[in-house]
């Protein structure tokens, strides 16, 4: 994994100098080797961190006759690849993962990206043409950004990065930071900073006699059905995608560890990870987020607060495993804010997980880990629920099918309702007002400030209520039909690399099978009577897993809770947290933007119990905790000695 | 203020002053003498020092000629009496025979009302709505004029230095930006300044910087921040300590030693023991290690001292400091110890006078410096190191304007005789001065940093920032992102071994 800069100033030529700050702002996140380049109107500076054997051959930027690469970023498709350009599986043992795609642009130009299979993000020089052009990955799990004033171009895995470079204003762009704070998707190009664009996922930004062009290179397709004839077809055809998601990201040149839940996502990565592992004579770290010893708080009504019994199941029957619990609970939600913001150029979305997950990452760390397995993307993938295929079959006028199943999930799952079943299956067809005024007639009807800490006024400005409108999201979360453009919806806009850019400090990567391009349009593309079939959710992958994870998570009536005991350490941190909004009070910008008053007044009023209650997660862990990053964010974006 | 009475302590103690009493700066005035004769040596210096300590060369102005001895006078007895006070070893000397007290000798011999040239040109300044006792202590003279006497301005003058039998002549007025430094922020050794800093980029200036000063840290500490330097003692440096000797042991390697051979004691030389069977032969059969001269290079250690420095990161720096500076010392390298904020916050006089101007075009800097000489180069650390104390100061820092500042340490640094020169700038961030950046943008104090950081690096200075998060690294070719606070002293102690490595070793 790199980090990789650069400069185009086809007036002046690029400033060495320049170029040696932005490579020392991003040596952090490679801190094996640093490179500069520097030839005519272009500069590009790689830091590389070595996570893969073959990084040891790595030697950025690649320069070809037509190109000159930078590439950051991990290919799952190496043999695919050298053998579509011809090279001989010896001479493709011994090229980094940088060259192999270095000469895929060599030989494609900004079409190679088709070729290219993984986590990554690249930058393509070519001095014949006088050409750049950058492109991400489908799922963008790299970041890259850019920034364009007058004749010079300048790009780099993060904004800091561009800051280093003299003429790039570090200003706070108010309407992501008022996106973010609604938990809006990003929108366009922009970032949150006022002119430094994004490369969006799947997409190719060129640039070419001063003039810039982005472009979409990739769509999943949503009319895109698999059919197969039978079921076992599809739990075979499954398997085989996901088995091979998961090989492909144990090649490391250190430990792999993986996150642990009592949930299926994580449970399969591991449990087929360590299975992979376990032939090749190598060993597995499963870490698992626990709440403290003998905590005994309240779950909300379907969800268990310990996942240690789950997982130490599953690591059980795993011989090559050792099994890690992590209490993190103590740790104060504020503890690491201000290291995360600093790495990652954003704030994080959720305090409350970035406890344990920074602490499985530093004990990783410790331990030499390279690789950390994750099943982020689990739920829009090989754990789709297929809840959806109940206003489905509504919707086609399949009231018999529909009937069947209602009654089947009802038998199956005892704390489903009647009501609850059929809002879920009429809810997606009524008109969004109608549907809002029922939810406000049962007191169900969610606004922006119960959950969100943005000001009241920021939020009345015509502006940002113009913006709100015009993202097409739908902030009451009105429940939809078509399951696979939701999941298309949520993939093709959700864009949050920085957390895994981040880890690389850290000297480790965040590998996400569950996010592999081929296994997630193979699971698009599974008709949605495979995910839900006779009361049975996931049906897919509970069919697959059966023999694979243990009953307690296949059987287990209850979800697992994050970071259960949250609320102990928010209490802990009280006066911490207050002495966070005093100051974000005395910073201008802050106190404009956020409704530090609400915040105040919630703090002040912690409730003894209950923090279980809906109402109670939406106030602390959503609205104070996550309005508490924002505002350390605008202080961090915008400084102030205050 | 010199009456030219007392020329015999002029005769004897002028010549000396500098070196033996002031660390390297020169004395600024002398003491009116009170009576005829020559008075004694030890309380003619402390007369003398207390008069440096005490008196502001300011409150001259206020007096004409024919005021000027009865002032004089007076000035100096509240000056003994406020010396007397603070430290008592030094009432003791001054007690004694031949102190020099004799008003009307004194009013008799009066020659002359010196007006320092830069007092006068400090104009009377408004009252600022806010007035802690380290902000009001800049417009000192203000208050000092209004009543010389004043118990307040008396009370709110900080304690004294920590070696009261060894007077330093602090400067306490408010200094240029950038001019040849007078009193102790100058430095004995003090050479020609190099061309590249000798005027500050073209395209930056101060509106006016009469605000503008340059301050020892003891003249700003309050008996209060001993306690926090206190604690800064007994906390667990254990860890530290062992980075510390770990730097000496670095520097110490990088001195080669070498061997001296024919001496009459030390280790006994195997290759000349033959000497001892010839008769009459030297008996010089020893040899031992001698080192090698010390490096001649000179450290100087600018540090943030602005509101976002407060806490986690002032306590980081402040043990890093305290142990990195003895390290130096004891490898024989010469340090220096610099300090930077404002005078003012966001509401300030530059920049209300600014608006009384009707806003002129900038961009010009709409706040007043506020350097801080911890430790001047040839002053020693054990001396100074109860000014480490303002580092810790709960309400002390205000805006961070870094261009100025490092302009000014980089002027003082590039004075400095030795060869080679190290500049290292500890930060948490940018340059950040609201007034400043309201009025102008806070790219101009960007680009004002980025020039400065030019200028440094052409003028020959090795300057290397560390910084926790991103911002040093923006700005500053060579620069050590911390992780953490707790990552200072380790990155300090390595950057240090590293920019000390001979040249040509690293």
């Amino acid at each position: 994994m790199s980090a990789i800069g650069g400069v185009v100033d086809t007036a002046r030529g690029p400033d060495r100098a320049a170029l040696e700050r932005l490579q020392a702002v991003l040596r952090p996140y490679g801190a094996d080797d640093q490179r500069l380049w520097l030839q005519g109107p272009c500069g590009l500076v790689r830091t590389l961190l070595r996570t893969t054997p073959e990084d040891g051959f790595d030697r950025q930027p690649v320069q070809r006759a037509e190109a000159v690469v930078l590439f950051d970023g991990r290919l799952d498709n190496r043999d695919e690849l050298a053998a579509a350009l011809g090279i001989a599986a010896g001479r493709a043992a011994a090229m980094a993962d940088s060259e192999l795609a270095a000469e895929a642009c060599a030989r494609w130009d900004s079409e190679a990206v088709h070729r290219l299979l993984g986590d990554w993000a690249l930058a393509c020089w070519q001095p014949q043409r006088q050409r750049l052009w950058l492109a991400r990955d489908p799922l963008g799990a790299r970041p890259l950004f850019w920034h364009q004033a007058g004749a010079r171009f300048a790009f780099a895995s993060l904004p800091k990065g561009l800051f280093a470079l003299p003429g790039v204003p570090r200003t706070l762009d108010e309407g992501r930071l008022a996106d973010l704070l609604c938990l809006l998707p990003m929108q366009g190009d922009a970032s949150l900073f006022e002119g430094v664009k994004r490369v969006q996922p799947g997409h190719r930004v060129v640039v070419e006699s001063g003039r810039v062009a982005a472009e979409r290179w990739h769509r999943f397709d949503a009319g895109r059905t698999l059919r197969l004839a039978r079921d076992e077809d599809y739990v075979e055809a499954f398997g085989e995608q996901l088995e091979r998601a998961v090989a492909c990201r144990l090649r490391a040149s250190g430990l792999v560890a993986s996150h642990l839940s009592s949930g299926f996502d994580s449970a399969t990565v591991t449990a087929l990870a360590a299975r992979a592992l376990a032939r090749e004579g190598r060993g597995l770290v499963a870490y698992t987020a626990v709440p403290r010893a003998g905590y005994d708080g309240p779950a909300p009504a379907g969800q268990h607060v310990d996942e240690g019994p789950g997982a130490r199941a599953l690591a059980r029957r795993l011989r090559n495993v050792e099994h890690v619990l992590v209490e993190s609970g103590s740790r104060s939600p504020l503890a690491q804010l201000q290291r995360d913001i600093e790495r990652m150029d954003r704030a994080p979305l959720n305090l409350c997980n970035t406890g344990w997950a920074n602490a499985i990452q530093a004990d990783a760390a410790a331990r030499g880990v390279k690789v950390l397995l994750t099943g982020l993307a689990g739920n829009m993938s090989i754990s789709w629920s297929g809840e959806t295929r109940l206003p489905a079959l509504l919707g086609e006028g399949r009231l018999g099918a529909w009937w069947t199943e209602v009654r089947a999930l009802r038998r199956r799952e005892r704390g489903r309702r009647w009501r609850q079943l059929l809002a879920a299956s009429v809810a997606p067809h009524l008109p969004g007002p109608l549907w809002r005024g029922l939810q406000r007639l049962r007191g169900r009807g969610l606004s922006l400030p119960d959950y969100s800490a943005i000001h009241p006024d920021w939020l009345a400005d015509p502006a940002t209520r113009e913006r709100l409108r015009g993202s097409g999201w739908d902030t009451s979360y009105q429940p939809r039909a078509d399951g696979r453009r939701l999941r298309i919806d949520v993939l093709e806009r959700m864009d949050n690399p920085e957390p895994a850019i981040a880890a690389n400090v850290d000297g480790l990567e965040l590998r996400d099978p569950t996010a592999d391009l081929r296994l997630l349009e193979f699971c698009l593309a599974v008709p949605e009577e495979q995910s839900l079939r006779d009361g049975h959710t996931r049906w897919l992958l509970k069919r697959y897993a059966r023999d694979l994870l243990p009953p307690e998570i296949t059987g287990s009536p209850t979800k697992g809770l994050q970071a259960a005991d949250w609320h102990e350490a928010l209490a802990a941190a009280a006066p911490e947290l207050q002495s966070a909004l005093e100051g974000l009070q005395r910073h201008g910008r802050a106190g404009r933007l956020l409704d530090l008053a609400s915040l105040q007044a919630s703090l002040a009023r912690l409730p003894a119990r209950g923090w279980q209650r809906d109402e109670v997660v939406r106030t602390y862990r959503m609205k104070l905790l996550r309005g508490t990053a924002a505002g350390a964010f605008v202080r961090y974006a915008e400084p102030s000695n205050r | 203020m010199n009456t030219g009475a007392d020329t015999a302590m002029d005769g004897t103690l002028a010549p000396r002053w500098p070196t033996v009493y002031a660390a390297g700066a020169p004395l600024q005035g002398w003491a009116p003498a009170l009576q005829p004769g020559t008075p004694a040596p030890r309380a003619g210096a402390d007369a003398q020092a207390a008069w440096q300590r005490w008196h502001d060369p300011a409150a001259d102005t206020l007096f004409a000629p024919a005021e000027a001895p009865w002032y004089g006078a007076a000035e100096r007895a509240r000056v003994e009496h406020l010396a007397a006070r603070e430290l008592p070893g030094l009432a003791l000397n001054l007690s004694g025979p031949s102190a020099g007290r004799n008003p009307r000798a004194s009013c008799a011999g009066s020659t002359a009302w010196r007006v320092s040239p830069l007092a006068a040109s400090v104009p009377s300044r408004p009252a600022t709505k806010t007035c802690s006792p380290r902000a009001a202590h800049g417009r000192g003279p203000c208050r000092r004029r209004a009543g010389v006497r004043a118990p307040a301005a008396a009370g709110a003058r900080p304690r004294a230095r920590p070696q009261p039998q060894r007077p330093a002549a602090w400067n306490t007025c408010s200094v240029p930006r950038l001019r040849p430094q007078r009193g102790a922020a100058a430095d004995a050794e003090a050479g020609p300044l190099d061309e590249a800093l000798a005027a500050p980029p073209q395209d930056w200036r101060a509106f006016d910087p009469r605000w503008d000063e340059v301050l020892p840290a003891s003249r700003l500490r309050r008996p209060a921040d001993a306690l926090a330097l206190q604690a800064l003692q007994g906390a667990e440096r254990g860890p530290l300590q062992r980075l510390a000797l770990q730097l000496r042991h670095r520097l110490a390697a990088r001195r080669p030693s070498r061997w001296v051979f024919d001496l009459d004691e030390g280790r006994l030389d195997p290759r000349r023991l033959s000497r001892l069977c010839v008769p009459g032969a030297a008996p010089a059969v020893f040899r031992d290690l001698a080192p090698a001269p010390v490096p001649e290079a000179c450290v100087t250690l600018l540090v943030d001292l602005s509101g976002s420095m407060r806490g986690a990161h002032a306590l980081a720096a402040a043990r890093a400091i305290d142990l990195a500076l003895p390290a130096l010392e004891a490898a024989g390298v010469r340090c220096e110890l610099l300090g930077y904020t404002t005078r003012e916050g966001a509401d300030n006089p530059v920049q209300r006078a600014w608006q009384q101007a009707g806003r002129p075009a900038g961009p010009m800097r709409l706040n007043a410096l506020r350097h801080i000489v911890f430790k001047t180069a040839a002053q020693p650390w054990r001396a100074v190191r109860p000014g480490l104390a303002l580092l810790l100061a709960p309400d002390f820092g205000r805006e961070n304007l870094d261009g100025d500042a490092l302009h000014w340490a980089a002027a003082r640094l590039a004075r400095r005789p030795e060869r080679r020169r190290v500049l290292l700038v500890l930060s948490d961030g940018q340059p950040h001065d609201e007034a400043t950046a309201a009025a102008f943008g806070r790219a101009v104090l960007e680009d004002h940093l980025r020039q400065v950081i030019e200028r440094v690096e052409a003028a020959g200075t090795r300057l290397v920032a560390l910084g926790c998060g991103p911002g040093p690294a923006r700005f500053y070719r060579h620069a050590v992102t911390l992780k953490g606070p707790e990552d200072v002293a380790a990155r300090l102690f390595a950057t240090l071994a590293d920019l000390l490595a001979p040249e040509g070793g690293r």
